[in-house]
């Protein structure tokens, strides 16, 4: 079943989409107490969403949600919120 | 009502001495709906808080919360007037000239020494979490408002900190604070606040965390105080305010000193230098205005509750809440005082709570030229004044307590040209909405002054006459009582 995140794009937006690896901070959408706890991962974004098995959905620096989720794929989770 | 029946609604109850005692002081005054159908913690609550705030409700008090059996959530504790006067101890219709005449009383009285509570008596210790049974989410965390940066799980509540350099000096603030982790929380700690000059100029410079203390669930006065813009200690202050010593606990992890009573105690540090990712959040402007960015990160090593425990919140928005009605309430009191030790004759200082504190309304009796621009650059040039950015100076035949006046004050009496003052390039906040983006990113703001009074230069022939009941130049004192006297009479029935 694919899982839903978030993340916000502070800078340009075509830049996580690009094929290159990004570095994110997404937000767990699973429902739950859970919900909107961020981790930080290293992925694989595209703006086809069936490209990769999960749902990314984007918001701007100040919260606005754009229409169509794009996909994501998660290479890497890391244990710490903090850059690496 | 005459100012004695007024000073008689004064000390009809007493002043509640915590969240408890406020919720069953709300109950008695119908301020309290007792919601018993299982709520959503996400935007549900924060929807109905927000509403109730809209149309001026009761408090919304939740018993059941999705995911979270066990806990309850009270919304919105003093969004309105009435319920700050029962915070106060006083009853709820008493005026707000009442109203800050009681604070600024009380806050002329010494409070006495806090009274330490062994932690084993202490109701906020009643339950405590540490090591790896540490889990924010294990708290009903709302999800306050669609599309912000997350869960904020400390709305109504207080960051405790000290000084490093002085060690007697512990601030209390009230700071917003998001969870991102299980075990980390991120805030937004304005540079020019307490709290940000404390990080800024003592623990950053040298790598050192900060130990803090986060209280959610205060007494209304010691949540009052946490507002507001005090030149003392707030936990002196809030004693003040409560009329007793503040009964305080301490810290599992820190030397740090809590309210006994709260709801929830949350320890740990603060992260020198060290950033993440926090926000976006509707805030007291009314709007969602500043971007996600990195901001100041809280490692959570402690939690401590009460039984039966109750989560406080509030949903800051359009006017009015919590977040306007309080900082307006002690920004025109702090500001009144600064203008009083400068001996300008001051005749009352009312901030308008829709205005999102924004607007400063000050009366004074005009005794020389200039006398406004005097009071703003007191105003503006202070501590306080960089919280807002219009000032409206009338003389004292204006109620500033009256909307329909200061607009009539405005309409008529600043001119367009020679009353209005400009301050460009000031101190301002990331929040203000009308701001450019780099204007918010650098605090960059700017102030206006309406200077509404008549020129001291004016004769009396050449001032306008106002014409109303009171006035009476234009109704002889003997005219109005018998009109007074025979208003029902006359068939009125107001």
């Amino acid at each position: 079943m694919k899982k839903e995140y978030d993340t916000f794009i502070l800078t340009d937006i075509a830049e996580i989409y690009d094929g290159r690896e990004k570095e994110l901070i997404l937000r767990d959408l699973t429902p739950g107490k859970y919900k909107y706890k961020q981790i930080r991962v290293r992925a694989l974004v595209s703006n086809d969403v069936n490209k990769y098995s999960d749902i990314l959905w984007i918001r701007s620096g100040m919260g606005v949600l754009s229409p169509e989720p794009m996909s994501i794929n998660i290479l890497k989770k890391s244990d710490s919120l903090l850059p690496q | 009502m005459t100012d004695s029946e007024e000073d008689k609604k004064i000390m009809t109850m007493s002043v509640p001495q915590d969240n408890r005692q406020f919720i069953e002081d709300l109950k008695q005054y119908n301020q309290l709906v007792t919601i018993d159908q299982e709520v959503d913690w996400d935007l549900e609550m924060g929807a109905i808080s927000r509403r109730a705030c809209e149309k001026k409700s009761a408090a919304p008090f939740f018993q059941k919360v999705k995911d979270y059996p066990g806990w309850r959530v009270l919304g919105a504790p003093m969004a309105t007037y009435e319920r700050l006067a029962i915070g106060m101890g006083l009853d709820p219709s008493s005026s707000i000239a009442i109203l800050q005449k009681e604070y600024l009383e009380r806050t002329k009285k010494p409070a006495g020494k806090p009274l330490l509570i062994d932690q084993k008596n202490a109701p906020c210790k009643s339950n405590v979490i540490s090591g790896k049974e540490i889990n924010l989410f294990d708290l009903p965390a709302p999800m306050v408002h669609g599309g912000d940066g997350g869960r904020y799980l400390c709305t109504w509540h207080m960051l405790v900190t000290k000084s490093l350099d002085n060690r007697n000096y512990t601030n209390w603030g009230m700071y917003r604070q998001m969870i991102a982790d299980e075990r980390t929380l991120v805030g937004a700690i304005h540079p020019s606040s307490d709290l940000g000059r404390m990080l800024k100029q003592e623990y950053e410079p040298r790598n050192m965390p900060v130990p803090f203390a986060t209280v959610i669930g205060p007494s209304p006065m010691e949540a009052l105080a946490a507002c507001s813009p005090t030149p003392i200690q707030e936990f002196e202050f809030a004693g003040q305010l409560m009329k007793s010593p503040v009964a305080l606990t301490e810290c599992e992890t820190s030397d740090l000193l809590v309210p006994a009573q709260a709801e929830i105690i949350i320890e740990g540090k603060i992260m020198p230098n060290v950033g993440i990712e926090e926000g976006p959040f509707g805030e007291y402007t009314g709007y969602r205005s500043s971007l996600r960015a990195p901001r100041v990160t809280f490692r959570v090593s402690a939690i401590s509750y009460r039984d039966n425990p109750i989560l406080t919140m509030t949903n800051m928005g359009v006017p009015v809440d919590e977040g306007q009605l309080l900082r307006s309430f002690t920004l025109a009191l702090e500001v009144r005082r600064l203008l009083e030790s400068q001996n300008i004759p001051v005749t009352g200082v009312y901030m308008l709570p829709e205005s999102t504190h924004h607007l400063m309304v000050v009366g004074t009796k005009v005794q020389y030229a200039n006398i406004a621009k005097q009071i703003a650059n007191l105003v503006f040039g202070g501590k306080s004044g960089q919280w807002f950015h219009i000032l409206i100076v009338v003389d004292e035949d204006t109620d500033i307590y009256s909307k329909d006046e200061i607009i009539h004050a405005l309409s008529t009496k600043c001119h367009p040209i020679n009353g209005i003052r400009q301050y460009p390039n000031d101190i301002g906040t990331a929040h203000t909405p009308f701001s450019s983006p780099f204007e918010r990113q650098w605090n960059i703001g700017h102030k206006v002054l309406f200077d509404c009074t008549w020129p001291p230069n004016w004769t009396e022939n050449e001032k306008p006459i106002k014409i109303c009941f009171a006035n009476e130049a234009i109704y002889p004192k003997a005219i109005q009582e018998k009109v007074l006297n025979n208003w029902q009479r006359y068939g009125f029935k107001d």
